[in-house]
């Protein structure tokens, strides 16, 4: 009753979710979930999340070819069509040069730089007059940024084109022209990914067969689309592939296609339910959660096998239903203690896989055990050729394994694989779980050489309880960079604006400029210029006294700056940038050095995190053996049950030799998969001991159940992403061995007659 | 037969773009100093709008197509700029010299150098060409972003003293460089080239520093 009722209402449930929702099912390609959060503090985690999201909305195009001014043609006409990509826009660096100028020009009497300051402090007034006079006839005062009447001595042009020389992008260096462009929305989000790539290959086919160019590519978002594309070519394989297979098998094994409703009808409910699910809770449904999922036909299948095949045998016999209701219901929950120890992971991605396939388990069980009855009103019948052929083909050779050749076969493995996990080579670096293309690569590569950018993954992070202090602490951190590493480039905010209290020190640095009969004064009459002049810039300068420029509202107005400051409730921290090819050892040194001053490495702190989570998650998996142990001391209460873990653990133990005899380091999808393993096999092996009045027909069940999931992960095993890979290859050796172990276990193993068991 | 009109009209215009794009180039280089080495006296007036008259100065101009040039005031302020074609540029007056870094320097050197090497093809990859036949000029506007920063346009004439070069940027300033007394010098010159630049503009560090560019930014030492 009250699996009917649960019935009902998740599928209620269900329906009303795609019937809101089905126009804005949203499917995130983020590869970020797949990697754990390596800042503890969350002020840090959430200012490394704006900084990489600001690295992820923004591309580069760069155009390459043999004549400038078709390169420059050809980027005119990419700019053009690229304007009509909704979602896309262009940035213009000069425009964005001018946009900061402007929003800093007010504060030109609080900016000097470092040879400006020195001058004026150093320097007699007689002696700045006559070097303002000599400026005015040097050739570089044609290209003054602000007028005369506004900056006379030239001082804001210096500033500007000193700290705003960083910032240039782009190239009008023969041979290249580079486009930036930035995305709004969400970048990573499937569909409007393949919108925006759709649009943009057709941009770029319409410019190259116009002109003679090539057109090179630069961005994290080529990634994700290539790796987004990928995936939904596998997930189209996996889920096809399963499927066709399984009805296949399954028209060969029950010969008539009314026990195939069951199946069906599980594998749709289970993936509908888990889909809303998850897309409920997360907002949107990871492309590697449905890589993963669609894995889950192979497992969600064989509530309904068993189903089929028990009503084909003496159905009437009540022990025998409640055997198998009871052995349903225990394969559900050791299934969800396998994948829901997933969930137990910090990646975002695990977890996601855990919620979807949880929940899905569980709906595609209430549809066998709700529906069972009313599809299956008669027993159906059931191949008495390939299935069984097979099972004593597989069976001939289990027979001749003797007990103490079997236990000892065990106690060698485990201590082969205890030597084994001392020594076992992790592959814990992020770059493994992913296989870009070489082109793409190249391509990157290329462009990162030519243009001015900085490290996206390895930073500096200056803290301080204040502003200032972090200014401080910048400070310091360029002027052991000067000293130290010179011919690296520190990019921070200290390059573009000073903090509050230099701005007041230069404020009044100038004061020797603007007073009355001040420098200015004195220049301007000597040139014969208006006194009105003079008198507008003192008061110009009188009204900016006590207004200072902070950094949250130099970015805040200049969005297409990497956002690097942070203000937080207890503390500010800044990003100082390192500009491409740095050397990075010589760099991290000087974090040392420096007080509130951390480096930044990506990808070293991700594979450190990574280490750590593939580390407990055997912790994680002893504990999942312990639950099940205590399950079944629970169920059986007797000792001896326990012996039905030896299954799986026998399968964990090959699994974990087998990848490592072939050289295949043991990443966190590898080992996350053993909880897979561990569930399938007290699957198997819970048939095999639940339902011993029927033992041919179970070996059958569990046959069958098998190879479908090894179709399914046989299939996963070969996806071109890594993380599947992974956990494909894992699961399909796992199963083999859980197969085999568990035919032998019902061969050799089954415990004598159930006495003193529970009853219903 | 409206095919064969329409073939002609388009090869025609094809034949006038090529040839448009020759006079271009023609008609620049008939603008410009047509020599790999000459010295010539030059007088720079500078008009800003808040000054009643225009800030005058004079002096001489080194250039050498494959070493650079050197741009040497000699009234009201002694001081030479000297842009090298290795990309390094330099302030000196006499005594010492600072390194010149930055966009505008960028700028001003590609555009120094390309103008009197009348590199027509550096120049009409950077700018847009425009004649004014009446009063034989050529006008040339930015076609970089960068470059319309620092100025808007710069108009060409050629009188029969030499070459008026008028440069105007957005802030209404504008400057205007008469070079006068153009005095081509012989491939032996070329040869020996220091105690020709000597000759020429009488500065020993801005010889060496042309002919010798420092590539670090250290201590500037007579």
């Amino acid at each position: 009753m009250l699996a009917r009722f649960l019935f009902a209402f998740s599928l209620l449930l269900t329906a009303l979710f795609f019937s809101y929702y089905h126009t804005q099912i949203s499917i995130d390609t983020d590869l970020k979930d797949l990697t754990p959060s390596i800042a503890k503090q969350a002020d840090l985690s959430l200012a490394i999340d704006n900084l990489s999201n600001y690295v992820e909305r923004r591309f580069t195009l760069v155009i390459k070819g043999p004549d400038v001014a078709i390169n420059a043609q050809a980027a005119t006409a990419l700019r053009d069509e690229i304007s009509a990509i909704n979602g896309l826009r262009i940035e213009q660096p000069e425009t964005q040069l001018d946009d900061i100028a402007r929003q800093l020009t007010p504060y030109r009497f609080n900016l000097l730089t470092d040879s400006q300051r020195s001058a004026l402090e150093t320097l007699p007034e007689e002696t700045l007059v006559e070097n303002a006079k000599r400026r005015l006839f040097q050739l570089s005062g044609t290209a003054d940024i602000l007028t005369f009447e506004q900056d006379p001595l030239g001082l804001m042009t210096d500033y500007l084109n000193q700290s705003l020389a960083g910032l240039s992008t782009g190239s009008t260096e023969a041979g290249y022209q580079a486009i930036t462009v930035s995305i709004s929305g969400n970048a990573l989000e499937m569909s409007n990914q393949r919108r925006i790539q759709a649009a943009l290959t057709a941009a770029e086919e319409t410019v190259v067969s116009q002109y003679p160019v090539t057109l090179m590519r630069s961005g994290v978002f080529f990634f994700a689309a290539a790796a987004a594309q990928q995936s939904k070519k596998d997930i189209s394989l996996i889920s096809t592939g399963s499927m066709i297979g399984v009805l296949l098998l399954l028209l060969l094994v029950f010969r008539s296609l009314r026990p195939m409703i069951l199946p069906v009808l599980s594998i749709a409910t289970g993936v509908a339910t888990a889909t809303a699910v998850t897309h409920f809770i997360y907002g949107s449904i990871h492309v590697l959660t449905i890589v993963f999922g669609a894995s889950l036909i192979g497992i969600v299948i064989d509530y309904s096998l068993h189903y089929c095949y028990h009503r084909s045998g003496n159905q009437n016999h009540s022990a025998s239903r409640n055997s198998l209701y009871r052995a349903l219901m225990l394969s559900l929950i050791t299934s969800v203690i396998g994948y829901g120890a997933l969930g137990l992971s910090s990646l975002d991605a695990l977890t996601k896989v855990a919620v979807f396939s949880c929940s899905g388990l569980i709906m595609a069980w209430l549809t066998v055990i709700c529906c069972g009855p009313w599809i299956i009103r008669k027993s159906p019948a059931i191949d008495t050729m390939l299935l069984p052929r097979l099972l004593a083909w597989i069976n001939s050779p289990l027979n001749k394994i003797k007990n103490m050749w079997l236990g000892l076969f065990a106690i060698i493995t485990a201590g082969f694989a205890v030597l084994y996990l001392s020594g076992i080579p992790g592959g814990d670096d992020p770059r493994l779980f992913f296989s870009p293309s070489q082109e793409l690569l190249e391509q990157e590569k290329w462009v990162s050489e030519r243009i001015s950018d900085f490290e996206p993954g390895r930073y500096f992070v200056v803290t301080g309880s204040n502003t200032e202090e972090v200014y401080q602490r910048l400070g310091q951190l360029h002027q052991a960079q000067e000293l130290e590493s010179p011919d690296n480039q520190l990019i921070s905010l200290a390059n573009w604006l000073p903090s509050a209290k230099q701005q007041a020190l230069d404020y009044k640095h100038q004061a020797v400029l603007y007073k009355a009969d001040g420098v200015i004064d004195t220049l301007l009459v000597s040139l014969g210029i208006p006194n009105s002049i003079a008198d507008n810039l003192r008061a110009d300068y009188n009204r900016a006294a006590n207004r200072y420029l902070e950094p949250d509202e130099l970015l805040a107005t200049n969005p297409w700056l990497p956002p690097i400051w942070s203000n937080g409730t207890e503390r500010q921290l800044s990003f100082a940038l390192l500009n491409k090819g740095a050397d990075i050892e010589q760099i991290a040194m000087m974090a040392n050095s420096t007080e509130g001053v951390d480096f930044i490495h990506l990808v070293a702190m991700t594979e450190e995190a990574l280490k750590q989570q593939r580390l407990s998650s055997f912790l994680l998996l002893g504990l999942a053996y312990l639950a099940i142990a205590l399950l079944l001391l629970v169920r059986y209460k007797k000792l001896s049950s326990l012996a039905m873990l030896a299954v799986p653990a026998a399968a964990t133990m090959c699994c974990i030799l087998l990848l490592s005899t072939a050289g295949i380091a043991l990443t966190l999808f590898h080992t996350m998969a053993l909880f897979l393993v561990l569930g399938l096999g007290m699957d198997y092996v819970i048939f095999a001991r639940e339902m011993t009045q029927q033992p041919k027909l179970t070996q059958q069940a569990i046959l069958l159940s098998a190879i479908t999931s090894l179709l399914s992960f046989g299939l996963l095993s070969i996806s071109s992403i890594p993380v599947a890979q992974a956990f494909g290859l894992t699961v399909l050796i796992g199963n083999t061995i859980n197969l085999l172990g568990t035919l032998l276990y019902a061969l050799h193993l089954t415990p004598p007659p159930l006495s003193g068991e529970m009853n219903d | 037969m409206k095919r064969i009109l329409l073939s002609l009209c388009f090869a025609w215009s094809l034949l006038t773009t090529a040839t448009w794009g020759s006079t271009d180039a023609g008609q620049l280089a008939n603008m410009l100093p047509n020599s790999c080495l000459f010295v010539a006296e030059f007088v720079q007036k500078r008009q800003l709008p808040a000054l009643p008259t225009p800030l005058k100065s004079d002096g001489l101009l080194f250039f050498n197509c494959h070493q650079g040039l050197i741009w040497q005031t000699l009234n009201p302020i002694d001081e030479a700029v000297i842009y090298t074609s290795q990309k390094r540029y330099f302030r000196s007056d006499g005594k010492t010299f600072e390194h010149l870094n930055g966009p505008v320097h960028d700028h001003l050197a590609k555009l120094l150098l390309s103008l009197m090497g009348a590199d027509t093809k550096v120049l009409l990859q950077q700018f847009a060409v425009a004649t004014d036949e009446q009063q034989g000029s050529l006008t040339l506007t930015p076609l970089d972003s960068g470059l319309q920063r620092a100025l808007t346009e710069i108009q060409l004439i050629s009188t029969t003293s030499g070459q008026t070069i008028h440069i105007a940027n957005k802030n209404k300033q504008t400057t205007e460089i008469q070079l006068l007394n153009i005095k081509n010098l012989s491939e032996k010159d070329e040869k020996q080239f220091k105690q020709t630049c000597l000759k020429a503009v009488g500065r020993p560090q801005a010889c060496s520093l042309l002919a010798a560019p420092p590539a670090t930014e250290s201590a500037e030492g007579a």
